[in-house]
């Protein structure tokens, strides 16, 4: 008895474990910080593209296209000015998607959410 | 026009009028072919040219770009910032808005730069436009989000008369405001939790970052977990924005927040973009003591 129980309990925390890191293949991501700029990652398995469109790249939906990596993860790192800024993904060239992990958002006044980013000037 | 005079047409009058004709077609048909002249003084005509490309790509016409650029002029007329402007008109017709949603959003931009403008000029009346230009953004992005005239004139007042309420800091109080009344808690109480951070000399980016923070609370404010007087009462002692939310600890504002918020969707926290003393650090568990292993049946 005492070896099946423990056997079960070592099957659920495998299971657990996967899960666990299918989870995190899967999560979004708020964009942080990096030496280079602002890094921004989207998780879309099957987008053909995917594009920043933000305010500040006059919500272009070419001028920041994100490199896909393994497991649908879309990501682009860019400097960005101290400032508060709002952003979209627009999958496919048409399809605008809220970002599903921002540090803030805001109603777009379209009928959608922006994503907000604040980028915090270098402490003096 | 002697043929007309005379009564009569012939050969060489038909033949004349033919040409003149056609030498008038072909000159109105050059004109209409003739890429549109920018109506625009704020925006280029190339920019002008790829918005209207995006509204005709979608089925729409070039006069409606035209009308929403007129907009933009309006407010450079007035010297009131155009960026934030010209930025919507972008937003609204790269998402394929309707152009009368976006004018309508526009119109009551420019309203509310016009007002920030005049509450801007009576903080700071020898300030260029160029220098008013945050302020008075910040402060039309609050009153967009539903800060009141009367709330600005408020935090206006509580930097007293020592020069304290400069327009970037009264702005920024305002900003912090609306973000707290986003988060849908009282706006009263969050009034005064600004004007009591702009008296204890709270610089531009805390007040901001302020108003962030409790709306990242927002839960824990609404499930009484934390309150906004306990946060003014915090300020008023004395406490930085930085020890405001940073623990538990005694004689801090609130009690740690719950990290996950409805509205929320995401499960990692930008740790990077937020600056870094916002980053609360993990609570410290007490050890637990050790279980006595059971002896296996």
């Amino acid at each position: 008895m005492g070896r099946t129980r423990r056997a079960a309990l070592l099957c659920a925390a495998v299971v657990g474990v996967s899960l666990a890191a299918c989870v995190s293949r899967t999560t979004a991501t708020a964009p942080q910080v990096t030496p280079a700029g602002v890094r921004f990652v989207f998780i879309h398995s099957s987008a053909g593209s995917v594009a920043l469109a933000a305010s500040f790249n006059q919500w272009s939906t070419v001028s920041h296209m994100l490199a896909r990596s393994a497991n649908g993860r879309w990501s682009i790192v860019t400097p960005l000015p101290p400032g508060e800024h709002t952003f979209m993904f627009v999958v496919d060239g048409r399809q605008w998607v809220s970002p599903p992990a921002a540090e803030d958002y805001v109603d777009d006044g379209f009928g959608a959410r922006n994503g907000v980013v604040v980028v915090r000037p270098p402490e003096r | 026009m002697e043929w007309w005079l005379s009564g009569r047409l012939n050969g060489e009058s038909a033949r004349r009028l033919i040409r003149r004709a056609a030498a008038l077609v072909l000159v109105a048909g050059a004109a209409l072919a003739m890429p549109p002249v920018s109506t625009s003084q704020v925006v280029s005509a190339a920019d002008r040219e790829a918005l209207v490309r995006q509204r005709v790509d979608r089925g729409g016409r070039a006069d409606e770009v035209d009308l929403l650029l007129r907009r933009a002029d309006e407010a450079a007329s007035q010297a009131l910032p155009v960026e934030p402007i010209t930025n919507k008109i972008r937003e609204g017709l790269a998402k394929g808005a309707d152009p009368q949603r976006i004018d309508a959003i526009v119109r009551q931009m420019v309203a509310n730069l016009r007002v920030s403008d005049g509450l801007v000029r009576e903080l700071a009346p020898s300030a260029s436009a160029t220098d008013r230009r945050a302020a008075v953004v910040l402060m039309a992005e609050s009153l967009d989000a539903g800060v009141t005239v009367d709330e600005v004139r408020e935090l206006t007042g509580a930097g007293g008369a020592d020069g304290s309420a400069t327009p970037d800091r009264v702005a920024s109080s305002a900003k912090g405001l609306s973000l707290i009344k986003a988060a849908r808690l009282s706006g009263p109480d969050g009034r005064q939790v600004m004007a009591e951070a702009v008296r204890r000399g709270y610089r531009a980016t805390e007040l901001v970052d302020l108003g962030r923070d409790i709306k990242r609370r927002e839960l824990d404010f609404r499930s009484g977990r934390a309150s906004l007087r306990a946060v003014r009462a915090a300020i008023a002692r004395g406490d930085r924005p930085e020890r405001l939310f940073r623990d538990a600890g005694e004689g801090t504002a609130t009690r740690p927040a719950a990290r996950p918020e409805a509205t929320r969707p995401e499960v990692e926290r930008p740790a990077a973009p937020v600056r870094p003393e916002a980053v609360r650090p993990e609570p410290v568990r007490p050890e637990r003591p050790a279980v006595p292993e059971r002896p296996g049946r």
